[in-house]
């Protein structure tokens, strides 16, 4: 495990289903101000499947929703990189990340769920899998340079093609051309987090961070505990922060607020420290990015 | 009255219109936060039946690569949707998406949720295949579309998505030919399935849409071709053995509204030059006569030449609707709409000739003209394209709609129902 900066503040985000997400936040008569959230640096949104179960919850789109109605925090979508295509996913992180002012992130679901085949020519799974995925994420991030959208009216010029960049990928799995047909994100780069699951054994080290109870072999570790252990001390200080559960009990806005007034991070500050955009909180995901493969490979 | 016709009224943002003004003194940035907040308010405000968003599966590609002199470059819709939703809670919100690039099992989930975070009030606008060179940035799919008929992959996938969403039994009998019939896939939400409307324009493509779907999204609005299309989807509809008044047509347009007549014709020709672009002017008419002018005044009268014998124009839907084809027709109906407006510069000429219909004059000109063309029975309701300026619809919003209201013909407010119920709501 990547030793711990000791001048990193350690960070605090709550994990919630996106089921119970929407219950939280439905009833806001307003956004949710910094000041009330300001204990807490981001939220997991957990995706939730609905094969076998009563509900079925798409996170991303809850954690857009969730976006407009709670200010300053990160929101961090769990996706099901399996069942899922890159571009899209890429597209979607990038909308949500531009509407959001720099403050989504993308969670890869860890145990698969449901049939797998559901109308993808390959469904093998294995790192390798979960590897190229963020390869592709990372090409067809911010495809448009600082610069492509140019507005330059005199030359009748709105964007410049020249400053759009082609992923051009060719792997085992995805065959992606790009651009991304959607403009720069406000983050330089991805903000992909990962488990300890197996799959994801070979992007943990490029991974912003692995979330799981215990460390992890390789990567910064955000420890996931239930919000009893926590208050209780049990917060290990060799990971890079901690990861809640929000409590299955609590099920509206007012509940929420005060759990989360209720936390007491030692080494968190006041809201008005925190970082702008999200993967500022964990330190740089290291997927290649399109400028660096062309740096690499050319 | 009772054959008072309710005037149906929704908005698209972003468009990448054709001649959407992006100058940075006339234009906000597109695709921020505040350009979508700002629109979804004014929507809002009018209380339009739903805010209309399209996509982008591929960046589209012309012989020199990406075109740079119009808008280009979209936000993914739901998600941008589903953040306007939390915002402004009682709007509609329709996504285009395609079925080409999208398997059904995940567009069940997303549109499910979709629907749960827009209350009830979330539409598929559907097109059946969609831009044949996306494949290329797409996830491999066990079948490919370009290996089948896309018609029969897309309905198998409209199919697909209804059922799970809203149960067996929804829609017509479907033989399903590329994937397994769901079983109810997910939990019942508010509107059950997804409202559906369909683009397309071909008899085929309007075949289908009148098999299943809740409505169609159409160029056609105008007097001529507007009532056609109507009686033809009408016709259809009966066909299926569907009753015509549960089915809608919404019409793209163009509105540009002054405070007077003559304010809104200054208003239009001070834009005329930030809607098409002197070097726009030059590639349009170049394309249209297939040949190469010395000399070419956009202010000025159309040229007098002949297009090229036996040239095609190929300017694709959006532009090219009433143009693509042989040039000489083309030429004949840029003459023909030059002479009805006075003899119309080349510019002003190529703006009105396009596939948009564009309506413009005071309030009560174009409250009046919506209705006539309702009252018509070209069709059923109006998507409003973001075509002649920036913060285009708060004249109208400000100015037509409480016109329409004073008529009868036009809500005073919104009622907590469901999209569908929305959209077939009479006066």
């Amino acid at each position: 495990m990547a030793a711990l900066n000791p001048n990193m503040r350690r960070t605090l985000g709550l994990s919630v289903s996106a089921g119970q997400a929407l219950r939280l936040f439905a009833d806001l008569p307003a956004p949710l101000q910094a000041t009330d959230l300001d204990t807490i640096d981001y939220l997991v949104i957990r995706d939730v499947i609905g094969d076998q179960a009563e509900e079925d919850y798409y996170a991303v789109l809850v954690a857009s929703s969730a976006a407009a109605r709670l200010e300053r925090i990160g929101l961090v979508s769990e996706v099901d990189l399996y069942r899922s295509d890159p571009y899209l996913i890429a597209r979607a992180l990038t909308s949500l990340d531009i509407l959001s002012g720099g403050r989504a992130g993308l969670l890869a679901l860890g145990e698969p769920q449901g049939k797998q085949d559901v109308g993808y020519a390959n469904t093998t799974l294995d790192a390798s899998f979960v590897a190229e995925f963020f390869e592709v994420i990372g090409k067809l991030w911010n495809s448009w340079e600082k610069g492509a959208l140019a507005r330059r009216w005199e030359e009748n010029l709105y964007l410049e093609r020249s400053l759009l960049r082609e992923a051009n990928h060719k792997g085992a799995h995805f065959a992606v051309r790009g651009s991304l047909p959607t403009p720069r994100a406000v983050q330089d780069r991805p903000v992909l987090l990962v488990t300890d699951h197996p799959l994801h054994a070979s992007v943990r080290t490029q991974a912003a961070a692995v979330v799981s109870e215990r460390p992890p072999q390789q990567g910064r570790w955000i420890q996931r505990l239930n919000a009893a252990s926590f208050a209780t001390g049990a917060a290990d200080t060799g990971a890079i922060g901690q990861l809640i559960d929000v409590p299955v009990t609590i099920t509206d806005w007012r509940a929420f607020v005060l759990f989360v007034k209720g936390l007491t991070p030692g080494a968190l500050t006041d809201a008005s420290s925190k970082p702008q955009q999200l993967g500022e909180l964990f330190g740089p995901t290291r997927v290649e990015t399109h400028r660096e493969q062309e740096a690499h490979h050319g | 009255m009772a054959d008072r016709r309710r005037v149906r009224i929704a908005a698209q943002y972003n468009a990448e219109d054709p001649f959407e003004i992006w100058h940075p003194d006339l234009a906000d940035e597109l695709n921020t936060e505040d350009s979508f907040r700002k629109v979804a308010a004014v929507y809002r405000e009018g209380l339009f039946d739903f805010y209309f968003q399209a996509e982008t599966a591929a960046l589209p590609m012309g012989e020199k690569g990406v075109p740079e002199f119009r808008v280009m470059g979209r936000l993914d819709n739901l998600v941008t949707q589903s953040y306007l939703a939390s915002l402004y809670p009682d709007l509609g919100f329709v996504a285009t998406i395609n079925t080409g690039n999208n398997l059904p099992y995940d567009l069940a989930r997303r549109l499910h949720t979709f629907d749960i975070l827009t209350n009830g009030r979330s539409g598929w606008n559907v097109v059946l295949g969609g831009n044949p060179h996306a494949h290329v940035n797409h996830r491999p799919k066990a079948v490919r579309e370009k290996d089948v008929d896309r018609y029969v992959l897309g309905l198998d996938i409209v199919h697909y998505v209804l059922q799970a969403l809203g149960g067996e039994g929804v829609g017509p009998q479907h033989g399903f030919a590329h994937y397994d019939q769901p079983e109810r896939l997910l939990p019942p939400n508010r509107q059950g399935a997804p409202f559906t409307i369909q683009a397309g324009d071909s008899g085929h493509s309007r075949d289908l849409a009148t098999s299943y779907a809740d409505g169609m999204y159409t160029h056609y609005s105008d007097e001529v071709n507007g009532p056609a299309f109507y009686k033809d989807i009408h016709d259809r509809l009966k066909h299926h053995g569907r009753q015509p008044d549960t089915f809608k047509i919404y019409s793209r347009l163009a509105i540009l509204v002054g405070n007077s007549a003559e304010d809104a014709l200054e208003r239009h020709k001070s834009l005329l030059r930030y809607q098409l672009h002197d070097r726009q002017v030059r590639s349009y008419a170049e394309q249209i006569w297939g040949k190469r002018f010395a000399e070419l005044d956009p202010e000025g009268p159309l040229p007098e030449e002949s297009p090229t014998e036996g040239h095609v124009v190929k300017l694709g839907l959006s532009y090219g609707l009433y143009l693509d084809g042989p040039a000489d027709k083309a030429v004949a109906r840029l003459r023909r709409i030059s002479a009805e407006r006075g003899g119309a510069p080349l510019r002003e000429t190529l703006i009105f000739a396009a596939g948009t219909h564009y309506i413009m004059g005071s309030p009560v000109e174009v409250a009046t003209e919506l209705r006539r063309l309702v009252d018509l029975r070209a069709t059923d309701g109006f998507v409003i394209a973001p075509h002649s300026a920036p913060h285009w619809l708060e004249p109208f919003v400000r100015l037509v709609v409480p016109v329409l209201q004073d008529w009868g013909v036009y809500a005073k407010a919104y009622h907590d129902e469901t999209l569908r119920e929305r959209v077939l709501r009479e006066c």
